[in-house]
Formats: C-alpha cells, sequence, structure tokens
C-alpha cells in the first residue's frame, strides 16, 4: 500500500504491423496498460495516421460473445478464466463459424422449450383442477361416476377426454371415474354421448378420491417430463462445454483486442500506439513488447513531470484488506494523481466514528459473527446474488464488530449492562446522569470529547491539503485559499476564542491581543489574495486585467471567502456533535428496552424484551452509526482536501470489466 | 406531510431506477437476439431477471407475460406503500387501469369459453389472481357459467355499473368492444375524480399531463376506428372519452348526435398540426385504395407518433419540479411502455418476426 497515488509513466512504442497482434494479446495478458488515443498526443502527427479497421465490427464480436455467455449461464456454466497457453492456442476469430454454432444449439434449445412449454400448459390445467379438490371448491367441478357402452374402450374415451385436461380411470367395481372442469362440461357431455355414457344414479362415494390421485398422478408425470427436458437442455449445453467455452475465450479476447486497437494509429507498416502503466511495471512491459515483437519495435517513455497533472491517471495501491474502504472512496470519485491516498485516513476516520456512536461488546460480537458468517456463507456460493446482508456489507462488519467491541470496553457496556468496569468512561452511567466523579461526567463532557475529535478529523484533511498542495505546486492555493494555511490559522484562532469564551462560562471573548493580530493578518492575506492571484494569471497569460476589474473581484470574493470559512468551519465541527448523539440515542434506547423489561417482572418477558431490543438497536442504530459515520467522511472530512477530480486508472487485460458495444 | 418529505425518497429511488433503465441496452440486445430462448435469456442479471427464471422453469411465453404482468402491479404497490394517505389513493387508482386489464382478460376468457364455446383449459392459468386493488374473487369469473354469475362478483365494486346493462344475450350479439370501451372510460372518470383531491402543485402535474394524454388517446380512438375499421359517423361518439379539451369543444356536437368525422379531423389538424399532416398521407393511402396490410402501416405511423408524444409528455415531467407526485407518474408510465416493448419483442421472436418488422414496430 502506497500513502500516494501510483507513479505513473506513459509509454509510447511503435511496432512493424506484423507484431502488433502478439503485442496485444501481450499486454492484455500483463493487463496494467490504460491507453490513450495518439490523436491526443500530438495532432499534427495523428493527422497523418490512419485509424484501426476492424475486421469484424465491434459489435458483432460483443453479440456473439452475449450470446455464448447467455447459453453457458443456461447450462450452469461458469465462464472460463483466460490464461496465456489458451489464447496462444487459439485459432483464427471466424465470425460465421461461431454464429453457425450458437445457432444450431440455440435453435435445438429452442425446440425443447417448446416442449416444455407444452408439458407446462397440461400441468397448469391439471394444477386447476388439483387447487379446486383441496380448496373444496367442487362448484367448479365437473365429476361423473357411470359406464360407458359395451362397444367402446375405456382407454379411447380417456384419450378424448384429455384434450379437455379430464382424468378418467376404473375404480375397482369397474365403474368409470372422471373428472373436469365444470366450465366444459357441455363440451364433455357431447364426447360422452358418443361413447354411450350412463352415469350411476347412486355415485360414489370414493370417486372424488380416485380423481384427487389421477390429477396428482398427471401433474407428477408433466412435472418428471418438464425437470427431464430441463436437464436435456443442461445437457445439451454442457455436451458444447469445451467448444462453448473455447469460443467465448476467442470471443472475449476478440473484443479486448478489437477495444485495445481501436486506440491503435498505423502508418503504411508500423504500428502506433500509446498509454499508461504504473512506473514500476515499466520495465516488465517493455520487455514483454520486445520479447512480442521480436525486438522490432520503438518504444519511448515520458515521465509524469512531462504532461499536465489532470491528463495522468490515477491508480491507488491500497492494501486487498481495505477494499471495503477503497469502495467508499471510488464511489466519491477518483483522488487527483499525485495526491495523497484517502484509503488509509478513511478507514481510521471511519471505524473511530462508528466505534464511539456505536458502543457495546456484545452488539459489536453479534456485528462480528454476521460477517463471519454471511463471509463464509459467499464464499461457499459464489454465484449467490447478494442480499440484504450483501457481500460488502460482510466485509465490513468484520471491521465494525471489532471496532464496537472496543468500544464497548472503553465505555463499558455489554448487550446494554455494565457487566465489568469501563476502561475510559461509563457512558450508560453518564447519559442517565449516576456518574460518580471522573473527567467525564455529564453529556456535555461527551458533546465536547466529540468536537475535539471532529476539530482532529478536520485538521487532519487540512493537512493532508496542505501536503497535496505542496505535491502539486500550487502555492498560491497553499496559503491563500479556504482550506489552506489561511484557512488553516483561522479555524486554529477560532478554535481558541471558542474554548476561552466556553471556558469564561459564556461570559468573555479572549483578550489576547495575538489573537486579534493573527485574525486581522489572515484577513489581509485574504484581501491580497485578488491581486496577488490576478499578477499570477498576467504572468501566464501575458494579459493584464482591468484594475477595477481586480478590485470588484477581491472585494466580492473576500467577502465570500470570509463568509464562508466563519459559516463552513463551524457548521462541520459542530456537525461532529452527531457522533454524541448517536452514542447517546444508543445508551437511551438500551436503558428504555432494559426498564421496559424490568417493568414486566417476569423472567421470559424480561428476557425477551431484551433480546428484541438488541436486534432492534443493532439493525436500527448500527445502520445509523453506518450512515453518519460515512456521511461525516464525505462532508466534512473528504471536503477539506479530496476534490475527486482525477481520472481513473482503467487498464485493460484478460481479467478486466471492460464492455464494448 | 409537506412536499419534500412525501416525495423526497420515493421520487430519488424512482429517478435512480429510471437511470438504470435509460442506460440499458436490453431491449436493442433483446431485437438482435435470433430466437425466443436467446431474447428471453438477455434478461438474467438485469432488473427483469425473473422472467428468464420463468422461462428457464417453464418454457412457456405467456407464463413470461404474467409475470411481466404481475411485475408492473408490484412495482406500483411498491409506491403505493411508500406514500402517504391522500396520494397512495390517486396511485391506487392508477394501479386501477391495470386492475381492468386484468377484468378485460378474465372476462374474454369467460367469453371465449361461454358465448363462443372455446376450450381455454390451461389459459386460466395465466389470469392474475391475487388482489390488485379490489377484492375480486377472479377464479369465480373464469368458472362463472352466465354472465349474471361474473356480475355477482363486481356487485361491491365501482365497476358494477359498467357490468349491470349487459346480459349473455347483449355480449352474445354485440360482442366485447363496448363493453370494454366503457370500462376504460369509467377509468378516466375515476381519474379525473382523484385528481380533484390531491393537494395543488400535484394538481398541477396530473391535470397538465392527463389532458393531453386523454386528447392523445382520443384521436388515436378516432384513427384506429374511422380510418383502419371505418366506423360510421354516428358510432365515433362512442369511442371518445368524455374528458379532454378536443371532447370539451366537440361535446355540443356529440350530445345533439351531430359529430361527423371530419369535424373531428378538422379540430385535430387545428390542435395538433403534426398530426394532421400524418392524416394527409393517410387519406392519400386511403383514396389509392391501397391493401389493408399498408393501410395498416400507415394507422401505425400515426400511432407511433401519438406514443411518442405521449413520452414526450411523460418525460418531460421529469425535467419540472422533483417534490411533485410528476416523477411517480412518469416512472410508472415509462415501466408500462419499456414492459409493453419486452412484451412485444418476445411475441414476436416468438412467430418469427425479422429485426426489421420488431423495429417498424416499436418505431
Amino acid at each position: 500500500m502506497s500513502l500516494f497515488t501510483v507513479k505513473m509513466k506513459m509509454l509510447t512504442a511503435v511496432v512493424l504491423d506484423g507484431y502488433s497482434d502478439k503485442v496485444v494479446k501481450a499486454l492484455l495478458e500483463e493487463g496494467v496498460m490504460d491507453f490513450v488515443h495518439i490523436s491526443q498526443l500530438d495532432s499534427d502527427q495523428a493527422q497523418r495516421l490512419s485509424s484501426h479497421r476492424a475486421d469484424v465490427p465491434q459489435g458483432t464480436i460483443s453479440d456473439l460473445r452475449g450470446r455464448c455467455e447467455n447459453l453457458l449461464r443456461q447450462g450452469n456454466i461458469d465462464l472460463p478464466s483466460i490464461n496465456k497457453a489458451e489464447v496462444d492456442s487459439l485459432g483464427r476469430f471466424n465470425a460465421e463459424e461461431c454464429r453457425t454454432l450458437l445457432d444450431g444449439l440455440s435453435g435445438k434449445i429452442n425446440e425443447l422449450r417448446d416442449k416444455q412449454k407444452n408439458c407446462n400448459q397440461k400441468l397448469l390445467a391439471y394444477s386447476e383442477l388439483l387447487s379446486y379438490i383441496k380448496e373444496k371448491k367442487t362448484d367448479y367441478l365437473d365429476l361423473r361416476y357411470g359406464k360407458i357402452s359395451e362397444d367402446r374402450k375405456p382407454e379411447d374415451l380417456a384419450a378424448r377426454l384429455s384434450s379437455y385436461c379430464a382424468v378418467t380411470g376404473q375404480d375397482e367395481k369397474g365403474w368409470l371415474v372422471s373428472l373436469s372442469l365444470r366450465r366444459d362440461s357441455s363440451r364433455i357431455s357431447e364426447v360422452m354421448d358418443k361413447f354411450g355414457w350412463t352415469e350411476n344414479p347412486h355415485g360414489s362415494k370414493t370417486a372424488m378420491t380416485l380423481a384427487s390421485s389421477l390429477v396428482s398422478q398427471k401433474i407428477e408425470e408433466y412435472q418428471k417430463e418438464i425437470d427431464q427436458l430441463v436437464l436435456q437442455i443442461s445437457q445439451l449445453i454442457r455436451k458444447d462445454e469445451a467448444q462453448l467455452s473455447k469460443m467465448w475465450i476467442m470471443l472475449r479476447v476478440s473484443e479486448l483486442s478489437e477495444h485495445v486497437e481501436s486506440y491503435f494509429s498505423y502508418t503504411k507498416n508500423t504500428t502506433l500506439f500509446s498509454g499508461w502503466v504504473p512506473a514500476s511495471r515499466a520495465g516488465e512491459i517493455e520487455t514483454v513488447i520486445y520479447e512480442a515483437s521480436k525486438g522490432k519495435c520503438i518504444i519511448e517513455w515520458t515521465d509524469d513531470s512531462e504532461v499536465d497533472r489532470d491528463k495522468i491517471p490515477t491508480s491507488v495501491d491500497s492494501a486487498r484488506i481495505l477494499a471495503p474502504f477503497a469502495r467508499m472512496v471510488s464511489n466519491y470519485g477518483t483522488p487527483e494523481y499525485g495526491s495523497v491516498n484517502p484509503t488509509p485516513f478513511t478507514t481510521v476516520a471511519y471505524i473511530v466514528m462508528f466505534a464511539l456512536m456505536f458502543a457495546d461488546v456484545g452488539q459489536g460480537l453479534v456485528l462480528l459473527l454476521i460477517g463471519i458468517i454471511g463471509g463464509q456463507y459467499y464464499k461457499k456460493h459464489p454465484m449467490a446474488k447478494d442480499g440484504l446482508i450483501s457481500r460488502y456489507l460482510c466485509s465490513l462488519l468484520m471491521f465494525l464488530g471489532p471496532a464496537s467491541m472496543v468500544g464497548g470496553l472503553l465505555f463499558g457496556s455489554y448487550f446494554g449492562y455494565s457487566l465489568f468496569p469501563a476502561l475510559w468512561f461509563n457512558y450508560h452511567a453518564v447519559v442517565n446522569g449516576h456518574a460518580e466523579g471522573g473527567l467525564v461526567s455529564s453529556v456535555y463532557d461527551i458533546l465536547g470529547i466529540t468536537i475535539k475529535f471532529g476539530i482532529i478529523v478536520i485538521y487532519t484533511g487540512l493537512i493532508l491539503n496542505w501536503i497535496n498542495l505542496f505535491r502539486k505546486k500550487r502555492y498560491l492555493e497553499l496559503v491563500f485559499d479556504k482550506n489552506g494555511l489561511v484557512g488553516g490559522a483561522l479555524y486554529a484562532l477560532g478554535i481558541y476564542a471558542c474554548y476561552y469564551f466556553v471556558g469564561t462560562g459564556y461570559r468573555s471573548l479572549p483578550s489576547n491581543p495575538l489573537l486579534y493580530a493573527g485574525i486581522i493578518i489572515c484577513l489581509v492575506l485574504l484581501i491580497v489574495k485578488g491581486p496577488v492571484y490576478a499578477c499570477h494569471r498576467a504572468k501566464l497569460s501575458g494579459h493584464r486585467e482591468k484594475v477595477s476589474a481586480v478590485i470588484t473581484d477581491t472585494v466580492m470574493d473576500f467577502f465570500v471567502q470570509v463568509l464562508e470559512i466563519f459559516s463552513s468551519f463551524l457548521s462541520n465541527t459542530l456537525s461532529f456533535m452527531r457522533v454524541a448523539g448517536l452514542g447517546i440515542a444508543h445508551v437511551s434506547l438500551m436503558t428504555a428496552f432494559e426498564d421496559m423489561a424490568a417493568m414486566t417482572g417476569n423472567i421470559i418477558a424480561y428476557v425477551l424484551i431484551m433480546i428484541l431490543g438488541n436486534v432492534l438497536v443493532i439493525a436500527i442504530e448500527g445502520l445509523s452509526a453506518g450512515i453518519q459515520s460515512l456521511r461525516l467522511n464525505y462532508y466534512e472530512f473528504f471536503t477539506k482536501y479530496f476534490t475527486g477530480h482525477g481520472i481513473a486508472y482503467e487498464p485493460v487485460g484478460f481479467t478486466s470489466r471492460v464492455r464494448t458495444e | 406531510m409537506d412536499r419534500v418529505s412525501r416525495y423526497s425518497y420515493i421520487n430519488a429511488k424512482l429517478k435512480a431506477k429510471l437511470g438504470v433503465m435509460r442506460s440499458s441496452g436490453l431491449i436493442e440486445a433483446m431485437i438482435k437476439a435470433p430466437n425466443l430462448t436467446e431474447a428471453i435469456g438477455l434478461t438474467a442479471g438485469t432488473q427483469y431477471d425473473s422472467l428468464s427464471t420463468v422461462y428457464e422453469q417453464s418454457g412457456d411465453l405467456q407464463a413470461v407475460e404474467l409475470e411481466l404482468f404481475s411485475r408492473e402491479i408490484a412495482l406500483q404497490e411498491f409506491i403505493i406503500r411508500s406514500l402517504d394517505e391522500r396520494t397512495a389513493s390517486f396511485v391506487s387508482v392508477l394501479l386501477k387501469k391495470t386492475e381492468r386489464e386484468n377484468i378485460k382478460n378474465a372476462v374474454r376468457l369467460w367469453y371465449s369459453a361461454n358465448i363462443l364455446n372455446h376450450r381455454i383449459s390451461y389459459r386460466a392459468a395465466y389470469i392474475y389472481k391475487d388482489r390488485i386493488v379490489n377484492d375480486i374473487d377472479w377464479i369465480r369469473i373464469i368458472n362463472a357459467l352466465s354472465f349474471d354469475d361474473v356480475k355477482a362478483v363486481f356487485r361491491d365494486t365501482s365497476y358494477y355499473p359498467v357490468f349491470q346493462p349487459w346480459t349473455d344475450q347483449r355480449l352474445a350479439n354485440e360482442g366485447l368492444f363496448d363493453f370494454e370501451l366503457e370500462l376504460d372510460h369509467s377509468w378516466y372518470d375515476e381519474l379525473f375524480a382523484a385528481v380533484s383531491h390531491l393537494d395543488k402543485a400535484d394538481r398541477e402535474v396530473a391535470v397538465k399531463v392527463y389532458l393531453v394524454d386523454v386528447d392523445l388517446k382520443n384521436i388515436l380512438n378516432l384513427i384506429r376506428y374511422g380510418y383502419y375499421h371505418s366506423f360510421a359517423s354516428d358510432k365515433l361518439p362512442a369511442v371518445f372519452i368524455p374528458h379532454g379539451s378536443l371532447y370539451s369543444v366537440l361535446e355540443p356536437r356529440i350530445e345533439k348526435g351531430q359529430l361527423s368525422f371530419s369535424d373531428a379531423r378538422s379540430l385535430i389538424e387545428r390542435r395538433y398540426p403534426a398530426v394532421g399532416s400524418l392524416l394527409g398521407q393517410l387519406d392519400l393511402r386511403t383514396q389509392q385504395s391501397v391493401s389493408h396490410d399498408e393501410l395498416a402501416y400507415g394507422t401505425l405511423a400515426v400511432e407511433n407518433y401519438l406514443a411518442s408524444r405521449r413520452k414526450k409528455e411523460f418525460t418531460s415531467i421529469l425535467t419540472g419540479d422533483p417534490f411533485t407526485i410528476g416523477t411517480i407518474l412518469s416512472y410508472i408510465y415509462l415501466c408500462k411502455i419499456e414492459d409493453d416493448r419486452i412484451k412485444l419483442i418476445l411475441s414476436a421472436k416468438y412467430y418469427g418476426w425479422s429485426e426489421e418488422q420488431i423495429r417498424r414496430e416499436l418505431n
């Protein structure tokens, strides 16, 4: 893991046309190159080059790949992984061959599905009969018990009636039973008349039972047939598994190659391409290209210092274990190239915030267990869809559970009970007003702690911003920006003044002349910011702005900046009071459940209420604390140093998720 | 409850779902699929995932269509559950349109079995049988032996006035067309009555969109029955939904029984000039006595234009105030047309239509 974003280098290579295919495959295998269009580099040179012309349109390859994936999915076959040996053994891609195979297979499946449909329709019809029998809706049924002419066969009658989804059978006395839907009665009667049906006037008590078993038998028959067809479809696909897998690899490689080659430019005999790779992999990539092109290539490297930072893609190298927090960062945006990697800081800030809001050893243990069990489940069932407790949540709970447990140890909370002495202070006792002595004895003390925590977080954000600005060589911003040194100084002076004011019981402001001198210096710096920036712009563009315009901008900017610095720092700091708020709510809820449980005077009711209380608190408070921690990171912490304006580094390789349409 | 609290959650959620719907290339991929099996297979892993599951279990397109219908109901029920009582009762009226569709399907099945004396066997399984808005015993409708039995199912519902005048004999003589028309018209009556109970901002959005919608529907009916089915002028008033700006202008003539096709047409040309020019082209085809198929395509062109106008009306609400019922109306409409497109493509694949034919139908 690196503290800053990964250092990049831009490669520009020219290879002989005949080797470009091998180079593409070698680069795909490495999967570290983020390609850029040559046209973006040098417009004069680009005009002399021709662009890539695909043999088969990319859309066709993507469609075929999609069809292939679809069939593999229907056969419950996982997508194959692509490795070098398989790529080397691939033959020439032939769209027509692929299409023929896919059409043939898909046509056969279609035929089987058609048979499945017919069975399903029969199944539905008999299921309707059975549901009326089970629900005793005999009004909708037509049960007949009788005989047919001796010259007619019962099998013929059964065959004729089966088109109405009626069942017929013979009981032990030789009488025939027929069950159909009453809505088909007239048509059934017509058929039966032709068979000379005579109804038994005494009826039978067992006729419905016999009919019911006949219907169940039919349902079973058709269900079996459907299962058989589903199995046949699966077997049909599995029979061609090897061919389909190979085809998928071929299509995917062709698709990726086409995607990569779309960045290429060509002269008569050479191929020219360019892209970004991590500086640490530069030597490796160079070797790969040399080997693939048998040395018939020219490679040039461009250092990151020679290109505008805002054009360099950002790669963030975070430890794998921090993946849940890396995702929080990427959801917010991509860090600028060369800036601080926000993931480790986010990890610490998020975990501490959560621990302060949701501090309980028992409940933390439950969160940890959910994370472990969920993680194990998804490990065993890699194809399972994410449920309410998703894969991501499980991995996050692996951090939040222990964090909550540590918080519980510090504040002495075990499923809402103070079973052991707190290592820091007893949160329950403080909130419920019976804390004895100690540095923290009231909710105001807790609020004070969270505000101090907020100040630490905000200052960390400011310091990270100063480091980023220094590395980006944006010295003017470093000094004059609201999140720069002036803003930081004003914030520090404001904190000092506020603490003094609170310390005197809200009676007087500090009289220290250094404070006022500091404020005046900062305000002067904010005023001179306008003219300094104007001079800088003039120096860069060689064009001087009108003095009146500079003065107007300076005055406007000064007022806006002052207002923004005072209001935003104040609100950002006070925002951290929510950490205390959530913690207090957590304790209050557990106390309320305990009181309710005690009122019952029954041990079983007591235990049930406490279990229910814990479940509700874990679900509701846990969710709340998670959301509030995220919110504090995004709005109070990230806004100080993380612009999210970077370009994401998206290398193309066999395992990358590039989708080309 | 203020508007922001009422709509912030549900509208944000629906807008996110709309974003997913718009960015999906599912329809295009389905059009290109070589057969039904592959077309349905493409829905796996998308928001229509359940369709592929149902198809793989049954191989039955009609079962897939029922699943699509169930999704539509579940979606509106979800919206209703997320709203306060007043707004929820309005969305329930929208759901009643879906309920009417199910009533029509059930009555058509009954009609087929009892009036046309056709065998319906398994087809009853494709009727949605759970509660939609009213407690309707769907199984009783399917198994009814007379229309009086069907009517009895609706006795305690707002649909009864539509059912009441109809008998077995009348249905046998006149068919289901007028009955279904009355059922459709009664929905517009309920809709405009429900709109008046909405608060001001919601009412403005709903009135704006549904007044245009009812006009477009009236034009559609006029073209469908006036041109394609060549209804006589005296039958035209019956197809007119008694709401909207076109109807209000033509109402005096309709009441006096003096409405002619040309009256209606000239009004449409004034109000909707683009429709007027399409009608001109249709006239030309009629005068040239072209084949029935060509006339059908001419009518289809006008229908597609009207459908695109309706879509535009419902989509434009999304750019307005985000804290009104507009987003919900738009979402329900856009989901419905997406579902209809999927249904059309799947039917087309079943019957082996070409890509070109499908695209022409979808416009």
